[in-house]
């Protein structure tokens, strides 16, 4: 099974590939490229300044265009009678594959004033493989062609590793589920103890919080709270303080109903008149065993803290 | 202040009838602000001071039915709750009243034996021990009504027989209402508003009525109005 890691690993993969594709421009050959090939069955064909060969896959009985942007030198020449060939217009060539037997045909091109000369491989495809319609070739530098072969190999090796990191992505989440899984399993083999709590502690504004159990899994103790909101305003949790003799010892808390705000300080709303139950982590619990916690739930600034200091002993 | 049999002023019933529907519009207005129930986990103590009128009757006409007599009468009470729900709280209460001398003027009592006319006077306390619920419905303003039943000891004084109906003046004790003290049962209804002042302290008002129903002695009826605090806090019992 792959990994995120090794999803990175393709990226840079890919990076050194494109590098290593840039650093033999000075040396390579430019190739006639292919810029686009879209499913209406459209090409555009780079042909650099020294010519180039294409292959066209064509269906049989169907009519492929070759279009160019200047006029032609003279009629084009063909390798195989298979093949009907003729003029479409002054800078174009219009071909289909009409004999039983057609497969493959060469044809040679090359336009009034060189700036395209181009050998096109017509190859007859079965019905159910993309094929060509109409075919541009367009005549560029040496670089603009490099370029555009250098983008095209590139996208042609990264597609499969693009795959392949979408497929990743989409089995990240489950991947990660496995692993809590896992991790939970193991802590629960470890320890499993529920602990009956009885604390409560309000503040002057009606909202009240009840510590009625704590759960014991694993090195790690869980503090289940109620936050019962019986005044008439929603009520922001921004924090949940757990000390031991005066040391922090909380981990994460989360609220059954997290926030919507935009503020990442608020770990959840209570709604008004309604009663929120949330959790949070002691961790190293084995440290505090026996020993009285102090919880203190706060909401944002300029509200009254709520400090629940007796009745809560993991045992 | 006496009220003699057969003349009750209409002012005092009137007052507390006006107090029990002050109290009860009060417990009225705030029900629809907040739905919300009450204090589930919580313990309070109260102590609530009382003033009223209660009703008392004494055998002095000779006949079963006796004489009654209302009079003015004042007192206080504490009590300690546990919130069993977010509505109910139970709880025990002590209550204690003191009533102001009770004029009989056409008493008929005897003397060591002998029949004597003429104006009975007679003070009587009352302890009481009560059990009881209070539905609880609101939060920062909370109505309240509270039902219970419990055990009432009454201290009548000795009674005087101070004039005979010559005009003779005498101060003796007649026969069989000498001091002492008698228990009975008694039930008490209590509907009031209260106010949470801050997490640990509320006041309130409230209008009460109690019926005191005695074990082979008349029953005593009284109808108070009073104010009282409270302090609350969890105490974490479960």
């Amino acid at each position: 099974m792959g990994s995120p890691t090794s999803a990175l690993s393709s990226l840079i993969f890919i990076a050194i590939l494109a590098t290593e594709a840039m650093i033999g421009t000075s040396s390579a050959t430019a190739q006639p490229m292919s810029t686009t090939a879209s499913p209406r069955s459209e090409a555009e064909f780079l042909v650099p300044p020294q010519g180039g060969a294409f292959e066209v896959p064509v269906h049989i009985h169907e009519v492929c265009i070759l279009s160019f942007a200047e006029r032609l030198n003279s009629t084009a020449l063909a390798s195989s009678p298979d093949f009907e060939i003729k003029s479409w217009g002054d800078d174009g060539i219009a071909i289909r594959a009409v004999g039983k037997t057609a497969q493959t045909t060469t044809l040679a091109v090359a336009t009034s004033t060189g700036a395209v000369k181009v050998n096109v491989t017509l190859t007859v495809v079965p019905p159910d493989r993309p094929a060509y319609t109409l075919v541009r070739f367009k005549a560029v530098s040496a670089d603009e062609a490099f370029q555009a072969q250098l983008r095209t190999e590139v996208a042609r090796r990264a597609a499969p590793l693009e795959a392949e990191l979408v497929r990743l992505r989409q089995d990240l989440d489950g991947q990660i589920r496995d692993r809590a899984d896992g991790l939970i399993a193991e802590r629960l083999l470890k320890r499993n103890e529920t602990v009956a709590l009885s604390a409560h502690e309000r503040n002057d504004d009606h909202v009240i919080v009840h510590v009625a159990r704590g759960v014991l899994i694993g090195d790690d103790g869980y503090l289940v709270f109620d936050i019962e909101n019986r005044s008439g305003n929603a009520y922001r949790l921004t924090g949940v303080r757990v000390q031991a003799g005066g040391h922090d010892v909380q981990g994460p808390a989360r609220l059954t109903s997290p926030g919507n705000d935009r503020d990442p300080s608020v770990i959840g709303v209570v709604p008004a008149r309604t009663t929120g139950h949330g959790i949070v982590v002691v961790h190293a619990v084995d440290q505090v065993l026996g020993k009285s916690l102090a919880v203190t739930v706060t909401g944002p600034p300029g509200t009254q803290p709520i400090e629940l200091a007796r009745g809560i002993v993991f045992r | 202040m006496t009220l003699a049999h057969g003349d009750r002023p209409a002012v005092r019933p009137r007052r507390v009838r006006g107090v029990a529907v002050a109290c009860s519009l009060m417990a009225a207005l705030p029900a629809g602000a907040h739905r919300a129930a009450a204090d589930h986990h919580e313990a309070t103590v109260t102590v609530r001071s009382t003033g009223g009128v209660g009703r008392f009757t004494e055998d002095v006409t000779g006949d079963a039915r006796g004489a009654t007599v209302s009079t003015y009468g004042g007192g206080g009470e504490i009590g300690a709750g546990y919130g069993v729900s977010n509505r109910l709280d139970v709880g025990a209460e002590l209550a204690a009243a003191g009533f102001t001398q009770a004029t009989y003027d056409a008493a008929k009592v005897t003397i060591m034996g002998v029949p004597v006319a003429g104006r009975v006077t007679r003070r009587t306390r009352l302890a009481q021990l009560r059990a009881g619920a209070t539905l609880r419905l609101g939060v920062a303003w909370v109505p309240i009504w509270y039902l219970g039943v419990g055990l009432s000891a009454r201290m009548p004084a000795a009674a005087i027989l101070g004039r005979d109906e010559r005009g003779n003046t005498l101060d003796l004790t007649p026969d069989g209402m000498a001091a002492g003290a008698q228990l009975d049962v008694c039930a008490t209804t209590r509907i009031g508003l209260e106010r949470r002042i801050d997490r640990r302290c509320s006041a309130g008002v409230a209008a009460e009525a109690t019926h005191t129903l005695g074990l082979g002695a008349p029953p005593i009826d009284v109808v108070s109005a009073g104010i009282s605090l409270s302090y609350t806090w969890y105490p974490g019992w479960w």
